[in-house]
């Protein structure tokens, strides 16, 4: 059927705006000023040396971590001013299945996030010298997980609120489930409170810290990949439930 | 054919029956804060409307066959801001089964006619009001349809295109239902089968 690709291919269109996808120019100086960074502390002996496994699992997880931020936070800001505007409404009179109006908009976000994420890989993959054994179809599917659960969250909180809040709680999130990654910080807390971190907060650190200790570690992102499933299916009974109110 | 049969939108309306017959033109007329979006919105099946019985094309507002006979024009917000008029009609029309060549072609020469194409490949936002209203009646004029329901259709319009307007809803009332939604008073109210008038807690039985 014709119309459904219609909100698809809206979607990839606006995004293909410079006010959208300039903010992903942001990506390379970040990432130089990781590994700038990275080798000062290398030097100065707080982190390091890393082997060349590490080096390169590392290099991608700064990759993924960073555009799972940029991509969350552009998610967030979209998809509350898309799913919030007369027009995206309106749109819903035309004979297009009114379920691609969730799915296809998060499909054509998924796509140009994934173009990105891909041309970032690209260039980290040929900076680096690569070890024979290093696992690299399973380390790639790891870094991706975390921006298909960017996405997802920065589509459920923009349904939930304004493009302000939705960003402020992103970050918050995100911030929290990094830190949640550090030795010391679940240990302060009572077990029972920590279990209920594990389960709201999405498991980025640990994931990251899984990862670095044993690369394309597929088994420590399946939380994460559950954080993401959950969001995307609350986001869209939300959906389903808000077009009809308005 | 749009049926509503015991519409209500308390206060504004308690109970309100329309029929509105292929070949025929209704015009719905209130003031501001009448309820008239709302109506737009229930027949579009973008509103719950518990307890009434309302059909539009013959079939339960919202669903597929229902919205691919039906065209609905809003008063405002028919185009996504920010993006090239062009594009937007393009995929406007691909939802209608017309593929992606034939509807550059078709809108090539059908902004020509209305004197629009200089217009095509801005945003809605850069665009005169009058030019804006014009783009929102292309999908009537390229398609066909059964039913359609229009809010406001000729606002912005002047002559000689309100003319040409108002020609061109004449020749679509003949093959469809046509429900039209006003607040202004309008050419259409010469041309019209019949005007419903809506006022607060309105109780309005038209004959259809």
């Amino acid at each position: 059927m014709a119309g459904r690709s219609f909100f698809l291919r809206e979607t990839i269109d606006s995004l293909l705006s410079a006010k959208w996808i300039s903010t992903y120019l942001l990506v390379p100086p970040i990432l130089a000023l990781l590994v700038f960074i990275e080798s000062y502390l290398n030097q100065v002996g707080i982190a390091g040396p890393f082997a060349v496994g590490e080096r390169i699992t590392l290099a991608l997880w700064n990759a993924s971590l960073l555009l799972t931020l940029i991509a969350g936070v552009q998610s967030s800001v979209f998809f509350s001013g898309s799913f919030g505007s007369n027009w995206f409404r309106n749109s819903l009179a035309l004979p297009v299945p009114r379920w691609t109006g969730y799915w296809g908009s998060f499909l054509g976000f998924l796509v140009i996030v994934t173009g990105v994420f891909a041309l970032t890989i690209s260039a980290i993959v040929a900076a680096l010298r690569s070890p024979t054994q290093f696992p690299w179809l399973e380390s790639l599917l790891v870094v991706y997980v975390p921006l298909l659960w960017g996405v997802s969250a920065g589509l459920l909180l923009g349904i939930l609120t304004t493009a302000g809040a939705a960003v402020f709680l992103f970050v918050g999130i995100m911030t929290v489930g990094l830190a949640g990654g550090l030795p010391w910080a679940l240990a302060r807390v009572p077990e029972w409170a920590g279990r209920l971190f594990r389960v709201l907060v999405p498991p980025l650190g640990s994931a990251l810290s899984a990862n670095m200790s044993s690369p394309g570690n597929i088994r420590a992102l399946v939380p994460l990949l559950a954080h993401a499933a959950v969001a995307l299916a609350l986001g869209y009974l939300l959906y389903s439930v808000g077009i009809k109110r308005r | 054919m749009i049926k509503l049969r015991g519409y209500s939108d308390p206060p504004r309306i308690s109970d309100l029956d329309l029929t509105v017959k292929p070949g025929e033109m209704v015009l719905l007329a209130g003031d501001a804060g009448t309820g008239k979006s709302r109506i737009v919105a229930c027949l579009a099946g973008l509103r719950r409307c518990r307890g009434q019985k309302i059909s539009m094309a013959g079939h339960r507002p919202g669903s597929m066959t229902s919205l691919g006979r039906s065209f609905f024009l809003f008063q405002e917000d028919n185009f996504a801001p920010g993006k090239e008029v062009l594009s937007q009609l393009v995929r406007r029309l691909s939802t209608r089964g017309v593929g992606r060549r034939r509807a550059r072609y078709m809108l090539d020469t059908w902004s020509k006619s209305w004197g629009v194409y200089q217009f095509l490949r801005r945003p809605p936002e850069k665009l005169p009001l009058p030019v804006l209203q014009i783009f929102g009646l292309c999908e009537l004029e390229l398609c066909s349809f059964t039913a359609t329901v229009l809010d406001g259709p000729l606002y912005n319009l002047g002559p000689p295109v309100l003319e040409q307007a108002t020609q061109l809803l004449l020749k679509i009332r003949e093959s469809a239902a046509m429900l039209v939604l006003t607040d202004l008073p309008t050419t259409l109210y010469e041309v019209a089968d019949r005007v419903v008038t809506l006022s607060p807690t309105t109780e309005a039985a038209d004959g259809g």
